[in-house]
């Protein structure tokens, strides 16, 4: 007679509960407070287009997303070009991150608010299944944008004795952030992947046990979270994406959400009091 | 396991770092006689295979004993076993004691949908024993793509299209999804590595041990309610049906066509695209399911299924992999995850072929060596005052020979051509008879066209027309093949294939040109084979 060994028959009754933004930002909190290292990758539209393997260009003026052109005002550092033709290195690193699942592992996917459910049920799959580290690749933004850049970034940069921040060879470190060192990627990093890579990962393995580190470098974040977890596993690694861009020297009116800081004048404020009803904003699963 | 003179092979030589096929089922159902299904397996296997991970071996199980020269042509695995079917599985039956509420199992329902506890273990022991011969092997593969021969012929949905990327990484064990995943997983593919392959050899054991009540599965399936399912709706299971889907897949090309005519900027427009907007997100909504999906409170209420479903072997998967703990090694994808389209596709054992060519050029000929994706036996260059004959060199080249057409006439210059090559040994050979290289190396194809000459080659059909026809009788054992009559469009000698008897017997009748060929078997009204493909293959 064969053992039956139930190892997940049973496992599943842990209950499930639907993702909340809010929820989510505070289980980071609480792991910044124990000092329980972990990882979170963030993955947008952008690295959706590549995994899927379509071409996604971000050029001056221009995006070519989805099969379709749009134009931009996107700067020169936010610019890239995936060709599924000769990124496949790259595309399969981000694979590679997007498959595997752990229990310090916390991936950001597109959601509902972000009409992708499609994209959600996607990431879904490639993850196994929906597990408690699935969260919203707009953790950091929209209804959470004002809590995380005043309460967790400063709260979790203070929890941590060493901090990395990688980002564009443009950046400069400012306010909280000025504590810790830049460690530089060039524009549109897929003409350079391996070496940028190799160069970006030396340095970051190279850090002091249990050190922060927050990136803001695209699809190259993925690779990196996904690459220390497996080889660093005591450092806390984070995709800030463009929330921080203020502070790491970069403009902060790239994204929509960008509009709820800074509000000077009278339409500025509203434009925020508006974006505030925008059916992007609440985070939804 | 019965051994009715099985054929066992191995002759494997090369160290496995590629993909390794694992072949399995049957090759012509009980039911059928027809190799229909096999051939369509072939070529779609070919198609959705990724061109840069090569398959470095195959290995294959058959309970088609009959045609295990045909699988070893088409195939040529490196370790095979055909078998005659066997209908009992005594030594399986003697360790079967079926609960009293699996008889409901064995009920007229599930006999009439096929699943029989015999459909059941022979797909199973014949995958088993398949995966077996991978111990043969001198070297151990490091992914396997398991697959049954009749890839698309229980169901062409899209469940059944191997979704295969060379980029994925190949640590997980890849599977088919779909709504129905919660009753079952799907296992018409399997890509894993081999040494989560290794532990399905014990899946045959326990199934006999899940269908005789020795472990829990009838107990979760039936009573207790089955792990990692959901309820579904009613309003889920209807949408499931496949009316239901046909439906909804009209409907999306009809909103399609309603929103290329909304493109303006009036108000009505804005109206219209906002409302088929809705109702195509409505539609192509993935379907939630507890296996993949954020279904909170599924735990509490779980899904139970009549017996009959115990023999489906899907859901068997479904536990031994939760029961084995490789759940969570088991990524589901689906057709359309991946745009893979151009990086798909690797012809499996290129079947070398003559060519005969009504017009070349010495720059085309260069261009065959590094284009063509069927290994070229000779070329026989027809349109020149002389026939020149192309051998291979063996170093990337060719060796030309000029020879003498009795008469400049075409039927002349085509009987050349054909004698030639019969007498420089290539008469078992399939030949291509087409009007330039470059329509050839334009093949829209290739995949199909690899089991067209194999077929060919393996009946030794004298002659198929690959001259497009809409009208005639469709072919029962090769797909887009169609039985025509004879007629002024029809037979042709600009564009066809066949064996070099068999378009040698055809110009036999002509009086004294190709015109007469055709113009005395449309009078005779000749059948023949001719393609009959949704897009032409030259």
């Amino acid at each position: 007679m064969t053992e039956v060994k139930m190892h997940d028959v049973e496992q599943v009754v842990s209950a499930q509960v639907l993702p909340s933004g809010s929820a989510d930002l505070t289980k980071f909190t609480q792991l910044v407070r124990q000092r329980s290292p972990f990882t979170f990758v963030r993955f947008s539209d952008g690295e959706i287009e590549i995994l899927r393997n379509r071409k996604l260009v971000i050029s001056s003026g221009v995006t070519e997303f989805r099969g379709k052109k749009f134009s931009n005002q996107f700067p020169e550092f936010d610019q890239k070009r995936f060709d599924p033709q000769n990124s496949q290195d790259m595309r399969s690193d981000l694979l590679t991150s997007a498959l595997f699942n752990g229990s310090a592992y916390f991936k950001g996917i597109p959601t509902r608010h972000n009409h992708a459910i499609g994209d959600r049920e996607f990431m879904l799959r490639l993850n196994g299944g929906f597990s408690p580290q699935m969260t919203f690749s707009d953790l950091f933004l929209n209804e959470n944008f004002i809590r995380a850049r005043s309460d967790f970034f400063p709260f979790a940069v203070s929890r941590y004795n060493h901090l990395l921040v990688v980002g564009n060879w443009r950046c400069e470190l400012k306010s909280y952030l000025s504590k810790g060192n830049l460690v530089q990627i060039p524009d549109n990093f897929f003409a350079t992947y391996q070496q940028t890579l190799e160069n970006v990962l030396g340095r970051l393995e190279e850090a002091p046990e249990s050190t922060l580190v927050l990136s803001s470098a695209s699809s190259l974040s993925n690779v990196l979270g996904y690459r220390l977890r497996q080889s660093r596993s005591d450092m806390t690694f984070l995709d800030i994406g463009t929330v921080l861009n203020d502070l790491i020297g970069l403009p902060l009116n790239t994204r929509a959400y960008h509009k709820i800081m800074n509000t000077l004048t009278l339409v500025e404020r509203f434009a925020a009091w508006r974006y505030r009803f925008h059916n992007e904003y609440q985070l939804r699963w | 396991m019965g051994l009715d003179s099985p054929i066992i092979q191995h002759s494997e030589t090369m160290p496995g770092s590629g993909l390794t096929l694992v072949l399995s089922g049957y090759l012509c159902r009980p039911q059928t006689a027809n190799t229909r299904p096999f051939w369509l397996g072939f070529i779609e296997l070919q198609r959705r295979l990724p061109s840069k991970k090569p398959v470095e071996r195959i290995v294959a199980h058959s309970w088609n004993l009959e045609l295990a020269d045909l699988a070893k042509y088409v195939y040529a695995p490196q370790a095979y076993c055909h078998q005659h079917k066997n209908y009992l599985y005594a030594e399986y039956f003697n360790r079967i004691e079926a609960p009293d509420h699996f008889l409901g199992a064995m009920d007229y329902k599930s006999a009439l949908s096929g699943d029989s506890i015999q459909n059941l273990l022979g797909d199973i022991c014949s995958r088993i024993q398949a995966i077996r011969l991978l111990d043969g092997l001198s070297s151990e593969p490091r992914q396997v793509l398991l697959v049954r021969w009749d890839l698309s012929q229980a169901d062409e949905s899209k469940v059944n299209r191997i979704v295969a990327d060379a980029s994925l990484s190949e640590e997980y064990i890849y599977l088919p999804y779909s709504s129905n995943v919660d009753e079952g997983y799907d296992d018409s593919w399997i890509i894993a590595p081999m040494c989560l392959v290794r532990r399905l050899r014990g899946f045959d054991s326990f199934v006999l041990d899940s269908l005789s009540g020795k472990n829990q599965y009838l107990d979760l399936l039936t009573k207790k309610g089955w792990p990692r399912a959901r309820v579904r709706s009613r309003w889920e299971i209807l949408w499931s049906y496949p009316i239901c889907q046909k439906l909804a897949e009209i409907s999306l090309n009809i909103s399609q066509v309603i929103w290329q005519r909304s493109q303006g900027g009036a108000f009505i427009h804005k109206v219209m695209r906002k409302v088929i907007s809705l109702i195509n997100r409505y539609i192509e909504r993935p379907p939630l399911t507890a296996e993949n999906s954020c279904v909170p409170g599924f735990e509490y209420k779980r899904p139970v299924f009549s017996a009959s479903r115990a023999l489906r072997i899907s859901t068997l998967f479904k536990y031994f992999l939760l029961s084995e703990g490789l759940r969570d090694r088991v990524r589901f994808l689906t057709d359309g995850d991946f745009e893979v389209a151009t990086s798909s596709g690797q012809l499996i054992c290129p079947q070398k072929v003559v060519l005969l060519v009504w017009q070349a050029d010495a720059i085309a000929t260069v261009r065959l060596n590094d284009e063509s994706l069927l290994p070229l036996a000779a070329v026989y260059d027809l349109g020149a005052k002389q026939i020149y004959e192309h051998l291979p060199d063996n170093k990337g080249g060719w060796i030309t020979n000029a020879l003498e057409p009795k008469s400049s006439v075409l039927e002349d210059r085509l009987s050349c051509g054909l004698s030639a090559a019969a007498r420089a040994g290539m008469e078992k050979i399939p030949i291509l008879i087409i009007p330039s290289i470059e329509e050839y190396l334009a093949c829209t194809d290739w995949y199909y066209l690899n089991a067209l000459v194999k077929y060919i080659a393996w009946l030794g059909l004298g002659y198929v027309s690959l001259v497009n026809q809409r009208h005639g009788t469709p072919h029962s054992n090769f797909p887009d093949l169609k039985i025509v009559r004879a007629g002024e469009h029809t037979l042709s000698f600009r564009l066809a294939a066949g064996t070099i008897a068999g378009v040698q017997e055809y110009l036999e009748l002509a009086d004294y040109d190709l015109r007469g060929v055709t113009n005395r078997a449309a009078r005779m009204r000749l059948e023949f084979p001719a393609l009959a493909k949704e897009v032409n293959l030259f």
